[in-house]
């Protein structure tokens, strides 16, 4: 029978593959919406894990580029005197405070981009150090660094900037964030360093009198925001500040992918319909386009039942063949280009576990097959209702 | 259509395929670059020892000769689509195929092995140039191998 | 021995707001190994009579038994049955599935009977024996009109019934290819298989068996017409 059916659908070869094709579409959308949508969960879990601090002070006007940096790892350059710290320290319901010094790099290597470099205290800091792996030496020397997770330098590696060559001791864990394609070293080092560029020396004759950011930790009990708006209103216009608050960036990281998957959603839900519909009206159809053919099932010794069955044959390779086909067309479009798709969104990029594509791959197919099933079934009833006689007058 | 025409056309569509991705469709950095309002003009890809000491004039980055080679391939590809076109025996349809599925191959050795790309997955040749030549390649040199020892066979 | 009897088979339809009768009381038999010949002019009832021996219509009055048993006792799985492996048909016009080569739409009785064993070596030898081997895999539009209906007649034999019967089978072929059918019919009646032909060349069939002619829905000379 499986033969069979699979003449009947080459028969009607175009009909069928635009079928096929509704179907793809469906399938399509459904198993890379929750691809994406697995990955962007994975990687919101993560930042919201890995953000670590509380609150980010940052220099007036650098709030968004405090974020960009966190998020996708644009590199920038800014600084605040490195007063701010103390001052931060010393205000109440903050626990820990932990200063942070942002540099962008110019190339490391021919057709490589521009790098965030990130100089952390590392007798205060909390940030940095919990994601370093567990191999790392406990602290950094004059000249080591680690390196995130995406840049193409391997541990013992060296990375070239500012006129110093750099040694890589360890590697960041993959974060899905912009801390994958940062460099990591000691504040004293990035100091010393500031001195190779003519354009901040101009500007910052004594680089130890400034930072680019503090960590803040806040006590127990105490909501961010608030200890957040109080540094603000103590200190703000002083030493002119902005804040980041990071849990405010996974919300609203968070609606907009909600907002996102549930676009997904209805479009897939959407296709569904169409697809549905849209097999219902052919199949339909057909029965009377197949009187003829079927008649001759009949006259032959085919019984009812068995044309309601091959008729279901039919319906279900298509099925199985448009949500194959559109499973196969998602990860063409989504895998090799993940990069490409998650620096576009600006959103996390870690890659979702083989379960979950296997769960969504596997979700999109079972409601892809039952799709053209389900639209055949008034036609197998009709047809196994005797709505078709076999007659031994066939037309030409 | 015949099979002779699809081949002709498939053949015409890779070729302009292997022409525009790099340099429009998915630009590589340059080209990106050259398109976007983006500031990628200072993070854009730069030769070494440009460490803020200036003096060296940049040259182009690798995957610009990339697309340079695509470029070429895809002209080269178009060609063969034409002589398809013109009658012969089925030994030379299938030769122009081979070829073309040869060149194929040569198309996804360019921005890997044989000149290369940008290394940082951020930069839009790795994220967007790359995974499409290589995919346009493994399609082609599937049809085209196909169709060429379809032709054999007459 | 009788193979298939018909008693009294009536069989109306409607045609507007009148009805009419296309098979009035009609008997006969068809016995083991017999060829029987059906004649008539167009419209006379031949193709309704032959469906109803076959259960392809049910009556509204009378019954048709084979081996004495009745037909139409039996449900849609036994019809089936009964048209897959006990009587082959050979019905007018193209009866071919296009999307199958020949050889497939030989083999299909075979297979819609769920019997083990391979069917392409025995629909292989019915090709042959028609002359039709080098077209196995061929599709029917690439067949002509002779082609066509041998190829129906091996499908009709693949399940080896006893009985084949035949409406019009060479209805639409010149007088060459209409001889050589009947031949072909002839030799494999000759091997023990009954056939029922509904003609109206009866010039085809002279000499090969039992004549019965239809008129009006009726059979002439006598409304039952046994085996001689």
């Amino acid at each position: 029978m499986a033969g069979l059916a699979l003449a009947n659908i080459r028969a009607r070869g175009a009909r069928n593959l635009g079928l096929a094709a509704l179907v793809a579409i469906f399938s399509a959308l459904l198993f890379g919406g929750s691809v994406i949508d697995a990955r962007l969960s994975q990687g919101l879990e993560s930042l919201s894990a890995r953000l670590g601090a509380d609150v980010l002070i940052v220099p007036y006007g650098y709030e968004r580029t405090a974020k960009a940096a966190l998020l996708r790892g644009e590199p920038s350059t800014y600084h605040m005197p490195a007063e701010v710290l103390g001052r931060v320290r010393s205000f109440p319901g903050v626990a820990q405070a932990s200063p942070q010094f942002f540099l962008a790099s110019l190339a490391t290597a021919c057709c490589s981009e521009r790098v965030q470099i990130i100089a952390y205290d590392q007798q205060s800091d909390f940030l940095v150090r919990p994601w370093i792996s567990a191999k790392a030496p406990p602290t950094l020397g004059e000249g080591q660094i680690v390196a995130g997770s995406k840049l193409n330098v391997e541990v013992g590696g060296e990375l070239f900037f500012f006129g110093v060559v750099h040694e890589v001791v360890a590697k960041m864990e993959p974060t899905g964030m912009g801390l994958d394609t940062s460099v990591f070293l000691p504040l004293e080092s990035v100091y010393r360093l500031v001195g190779n560029i003519p354009a901040l020396k101009e500007e910052l004759p004594d680089p130890s009198g400034y930072i680019s950011a503090v960590a803040v930790k806040v006590e127990p009990g105490l909501r961010p925001k608030d200890v957040a708006n109080g540094i603000m209103r103590e200190h703000a216009i002083e030493f002119n500040l902005d804040l980041v608050l990071p849990d405010a960036i996974v919300t609203e990281t968070a609606r907009e992918l909600a907002g996102w998957a549930s676009t997904v959603r209805r479009l897939a839900l959407a296709m569904w319909l169409v697809a549905f519909l849209a097999l219902a009206l052919v199949f339909s159809v057909a029965i009377g386009e197949r009187r003829r053919e079927f008649g001759i099932y009949r006259l032959i010794g085919a019984t009812r039942s068995w044309l309601g069955r091959l008729i279901l044959a039919e319906a279900l390779f298509l099925s199985l063949a448009g949500g194959l086909a559109g499973i196969l067309l998602a990860s063409l479009a989504i895998f090799p280009f993940d990069a490409l798709i998650f620096n576009s969104l600006g959103l996390p990029n870690l890659p979702a576990g083989p379960g979950a594509v296997a769960r969504a791959a596997a979700v999109a197919l079972a409601l892809a097959m039952v799709i053209a099933p389900l639209a055949c079934l008034r036609t197998v009833l009709s047809v196994t209702r005797s709505e078709v006689q076999p007659s031994l007058r066939m037309e030409a | 259509m015949t099979n002779n025409k699809l081949n002709c056309v498939l053949c015409l569509l890779a070729g302009l395929l292997y022409i525009m991705v790099p340099h429009y469709l998915l630009p590589v950095c340059e080209f990106a670059s050259a398109g976007s309002s983006q500031p990628h003009g200072d993070s854009g890809p730069e030769m070494a020892a440009h460490d803020g000491a200036g003096g060296m004039s940049p040259a182009h980055a690798v995957c610009f000769y990339t697309a340079r080679a695509e470029l070429g391939l895809g002209l080269l590809i178009v060609m063969g689509a034409i002589l398809l076109a013109f009658p012969g025996s089925a030994g030379y349809r299938a030769g122009i195929l081979a070829l073309e599925a040869g060149a194929a191959v040569i198309g996804a050795l360019f921005p890997t092995v044989l000149i290369g790309v940008c290394q940082s997955q951020r930069m839009p040749c790795r994220a967007g140039t790359l995974p499409a030549l290589i995919i346009l390649s493994s399609l082609f040199f599937a049809f085209s191998a196909i169709a060429s020892a379809r032709s054999r066979k007459g | 021995m009788v193979l298939l009897e018909a008693k009294g088979l009536v069989k109306g339809f409607r045609r507007g707001l009148a009805g009419f009768r296309a098979v009035d009381g009609v008997s006969l038999s068809v016995g083991q190994g017999e060829f029987v010949s059906l004649t008539g002019r167009s419209g006379s009832g031949k193709t309704t009579l032959l469906s109803l021996l076959a259960g392809l219509l049910g009556p509204d009055g009378g019954d048709v038994l084979l081996r004495g048993r009745s037909i139409f006792a039996l449900g849609d799985a036994g019809l089936a049955r009964l048209r897959n492996r006990e009587i082959g048909f050979l019905p007018q016009g193209r009866s071919l599935l296009g999307n199958l080569t020949v050889l497939d739409n030989v083999r299909l009785p075979f297979h819609l009977a769920r019997r083990q064993g391979g069917s392409r070596q025995r629909a292989l030898e019915l090709l042959g024996d028609l002359s039709l081997a080098h077209l196995a895999g061929n599709r029917p539009h690439e067949l002509s009109g002779g082609e066509l209906r041998r190829v129906a007649l091996a499908r009709a034999l693949m399940n080896s019934p006893e009985l084949v019967v035949a409406d019009e089978p060479t209805g639409d072929l010149d007088l060459g290819t209409a001889a050589s059918l009947i031949r072909l019919i002839r030799d494999i009646n000759s091997r023990g298989v009954a056939f029922l032909v509904a003609t109206h060349d009866l010039d085809l069939c002279r000499g090969l068996g039992r004549v019965l002619e239809m008129s009006g829905g009726r059979l002439v000379d006598g409304a039952s017409a046994g085996r001689s």
